[in-house]
């Protein structure tokens, strides 16, 4: 049960008495919020009196007479601006169209008419609630953005800010000639200052794609398209970082494989397993892609893709952190391995179009396999 | 000539802070990660420890930094601190006033500027040392 803090103005004893008497045994249930809803009723005659109120109080609902002895209701409306949810109902003797307009511009958000009885309160303190409820998730959901991308930047701030640290540092040792005059001795740290830069291209490319998804800002075009084409031009653009380390890709797909999809999600996702089963294995290790149709029913829509190979391998406490944004394994194996900690999740944001899953199975240096299944485009 | 231990998970730091304090004579080891270190510290017993603050686990720096101020045999080895923390907050530590919660003898900012890591580890090392003269033992915690 929660309870709602009331603040009624009214400058009629009889009214405050009744509004009071009815709001206090009133128990709301709304079952679309899961909620049941008691009512806690401060009552004041005048403006002064609700001036005081507000003071050290926070109320959730106003129910305000329009005409008091030392000012009116909208005067009231003016002064409550509180950055948290609360619904105001006014109350009115004489309704005219231009009192209502001017306190509806003002906020309130509904009206009852002198006289009223119990079930005309009730009715109009529901109505506010159920708004009141819902001003309150939204604030939450709009709260949790806001910290999500808090959360995002600050990780995102430190991922570029960890690069440009590091390349500093070497171009201050060279500044000083920390390692003597000859240029060749410095051969490692130019190299590995390369290698952060890349890093951080890398990042920001990633970075681009994953706000492009989001933003849903490309043009994604659905029709139908050789899945067997693109995996092989996907598996030709990293074979030549696979060979330099004696690591076979084989792939298996069973005849043409036709699908309809957006190309470019196809070869995000193609590309983005591949890289991982490469980059994460062993000199001369294997990697095994296949893709396939769902085989129980020829008419099915689904698509199963699995990459498999023989890396290092993923252990059981990071694979839960995997595929979180910036999540990237970090042990003595993967230090020298570039890479911006995105590309899962832009995995699973693409997957989200096609109604898709990731599964991951894994053990430590015996290697991974990241299954996917994903549902046709259909309809075009 | 000091015995040095230098932990970060970053690859980079580690070599930079290796390649300055080698010039100076020191024995440097590293070590990779927090726990790492911890294990690495016990088996060397360095004279100091330059110790990353290690955003990627957030707190990986200074639970390293508490676990080895717990420590009976490594408690009074002086920790230097890196961090990028000034960048971000204009954060100014001061010993006096933050040694209290943060376990560290001093904070050095990154990007490393030779000279300055130099220098404070110079600086904490007499420190040390004059404590072990005037007292006997190390005390400087």
């Amino acid at each position: 049960m929660r309870t709602l803090n009331v603040l009624l103005v009214d400058d009629e004893e009889g009214i405050r008495l009744g509004i009071k008497r009815v709001l206090q045994k009133f128990i709301l249930e709304i079952p679309e919020f899961e909620e049941q809803i008691s009512f806690e009723v401060e009552a004041v005659d005048s403006v002064s009196g609700f001036l005081s109120a507000i003071k050290d109080k926070k109320f959730d609902l106003y129910v305000l007479d329009y005409l008091l002895k030392d000012g009116n209701g909208v005067d009231l409306l003016k002064k409550i601006n509180s950055p948290s949810p609360q619904v105001t109902i006014m109350i009115s003797a004489h309704s005219t169209l231009s009192l209502t307009i001017e306190a509806t511009k003002n906020g309130a958000f509904d009206f009852i008419i002198k006289p009223f009885g119990p079930s005309e309160i009730k009715a109009a303190v529901k109505r506010a609630v159920e708004y009141f409820l819902l001003l309150e998730r939204n604030e939450n959901f709009e709260r949790e953005k806001k910290k999500i991308r808090f959360e995002f930047i600050s990780v995102l701030a430190h991922e570029l800010k960890s690069p440009i640290n590091a390349i500093e540092s070497y171009l201050n040792l060279m500044v000083e000639s920390y390692l003597g005059d000859k240029l060749s001795e410095y051969a490692n740290i130019i190299s590995r200052s390369k290698s952060r830069i890349q890093d951080m291209r890398k990042l920001i490319t990633d970075l681009l794609d994953l706000t492009r998804i989001e933003a849903g800002s490309r043009n994604r075009v659905i029709e139908e398209i050789n899945l067997k084409e693109i995996l092989s031009n996907c598996v030709e653009s990293v074979n030549f970082q696979a060979q330099k380390r004696g690591i076979i890709i084989k792939s298996i797909v069973d005849g043409e494989l036709l699908m309809f999809a957006d190309k470019t999600d196809m070869e995000i996702l193609l590309n983005n397993l591949l890289t991982n089963a490469v980059k994460y294995n062993v000199d001369n290790g294997s990697v095994d892609i296949s893709i396939r149709r769902d085989i129980s029913d020829s008419d099915s829509e689904k698509i199963f893709i699995e990459c498999s190979d023989s890396g290092i391998g993923i252990a059981e406490e990071d694979q839960k952190k995997l595929f979180g944004e910036f999540s990237r394994v970090k042990n003595d194996k993967t230090r020298n391995i570039a890479g911006s900690g995105l590309g899962l999740s832009i995995v699973k944001k693409v997957l989200s179009y096609y109604d898709g899953e990731i599964n991951l199975e894994s053990k430590v240096n015996f290697g991974s396999k990241f299954s996917i299944v994903l549902n046709e485009i259909k309809g075009k | 000539m000091a015995k040095i231990l230098c932990i970060d998970d970053e690859l980079d730091v580690l070599e930079t802070c290796t390649t300055i304090l080698k010039t100076k004579g020191h024995t440097i080891k590293c070590a990779g990660s927090g726990s790492d270190g911890y294990l690495k510290a016990k088996e060397f017993s360095p004279d100091l420890i330059v110790l990353d603050v290690m955003m990627d686990d957030e707190t990986d720096g200074f639970h390293a930094a508490y676990k080895i101020r717990q420590d009976e045999k490594l408690k009074h080895v002086p920790i230097l601190m890196l961090s990028s923390i000034n960048q971000a907050s204009k954060f100014k530590f001061n010993k006096e006033k933050d040694g209290q919660f943060l376990p560290v003898d001093e904070f050095v900012e990154k990007p490393i500027i030779p000279q300055k890591l130099i220098s404070e580890v110079d600086r904490l090392l007499h420190l040390s040392k004059d404590k072990i003269n005037t007292e006997g033992v190390r005390n400087i915690y």
